[in-house]
């Protein structure tokens, strides 16, 4: 693997591992809301 | 082409170090152990009487699965040295190198803790202490504490992996009854018979590890003694929910067989004795069916609530 290959694949899997973060706080988020909807409305 | 011996061999270009990728971050958290603790905890929660809504039910089981992984993260990351020596484990992102140790702590201790939380604020505090006390149970008291001093840790570690379905049915109702107690029994019971089916055909790797699993302290024959020891006060304690009530015929009926199967598994594992290179059918069998085992009893509990309801 060339340096300039080995900088891309740190990269990908960096972007993925955020990406991954990303998608988690987003459905906890929309976890949280629905629970306080429940919780304040049921 | 003609091998060259003065002539250096091409030396192999070092492998990169890439950072760890989201799915060793999933793989910590042992999915396919979560998988039975997910389902174990989902049954608990729909054999439970009393209602609760979808979306804190959905919370309630995330919490438990979230609390299993983060367990699973700190197991992994105490014992990352002993998985490097076992085939059974040398894959996982620790012993491999694709993660430092400090990050998989920090990922197992912020699970936990989020796991914990979520579950006092929006289900339950009852629920979060039983779902923090078995957390504690599995990182320290089984992994750390145990796992390496004593044969019984699978007996009181089994512990661990008992909780959810109590925690399940805790999120339900908010109280600690007798068929949660009966539930988590079961699980305590279960775990040593399986765990000591599959120690015994990978007893070489356990030895390696120089973990004191019963087959490698006490021999083959006190394990395969137990197997069924344990087997044989499995039954009964699997006919308790159907006689004390709380569950009825679909449950009873299937407990009965299954733990009538189970023992007569147990046996030829018990009676026999086996040597080097022998490919171990029955216990491998006997593993095998006990997961199986678990899901159909549990399934059948459930099956039953729904029938009654």
């Amino acid at each position: 693997m060339t340096p300039r290959e080995e900088q891309e694949a740190i990269a990908r899997t960096r972007r993925n591992r955020n990406r991954a973060l990303g998608l988690a706080l987003l459905f906890l988020v929309v976890l949280f809301y629905a629970i306080t909807f429940v919780k304040f409305t049921v | 082409m003609s091998f060259n011996p003065a002539s250096p061999a091409p030396s192999p270009a070092p492998a990169i170090q890439l950072p760890a990728d989201w799915r060793d971050f999933v793989a910590l958290t042992k999915p396919r152990v979560m998988s039975l603790v997910v389902f174990t905890g989902l049954c608990g929660l729909l054999a439970a009487p009393g209602h609760i809504h979808p979306v804190l039910g959905f919370a309630a089981i995330l919490c438990i699965a979230l609390g299993a992984g983060g367990a699973a993260a700190l197991n992994q990351w105490w014992e990352a040295d002993i998985d490097a020596l076992m085939k059974r484990t040398a894959k996982r992102p620790l012993p491999t190198g694709r993660m430092a140790r400090s990050d998989a702590r920090d990922f197992g201790i912020a699970l936990s803790c989020a796991s914990v939380g979520i579950m006092g604020l929006a289900i339950h505090w009852l629920a979060a202490i039983v779902l923090a006390l078995s957390i504690v149970y599995y990182a320290v008291v089984y992994t750390i504490w145990l796992k390496p001093r004593t044969p019984q840790n699978i007996v009181i570690g089994g512990g661990a992996g008992a909780f959810p379905p109590l925690i399940g049915w805790i999120a339900v109702t908010g109280e600690i009854t007798a068929m949660p107690v009966l539930l988590f029994a079961i699980i305590f019971l279960w775990t040593p018979p399986h765990f000591w089916a599959l120690a015994l055909f990978v007893r070489t790797d356990y030895a390696n590890a120089g973990i004191p699993m019963l087959p490698v302290v006490a021999g083959q024959a006190a394990t395969r003694r137990q197997i069924l020891i344990y087997s044989l006060v499995l039954l009964p304690v699997t006919l308790a929910p159907w006689a004390i009530g709380g569950a009825g015929a679909i449950y009873g009926v299937s407990a009965l067989a299954l733990s009538a199967l189970f023992v007569a598994l147990a046996l030829p594992v018990a009676f026999r004795r086996s040597g080097e290179g022998d490919p171990m059918r029955q216990e491998k069998r006997l593993f095998g069916y006990s997961v199986l085992y678990l899901f159909v009893l549990f399934g059948a509990l459930v099956a039953d609530r729904l029938v009654l309801a």
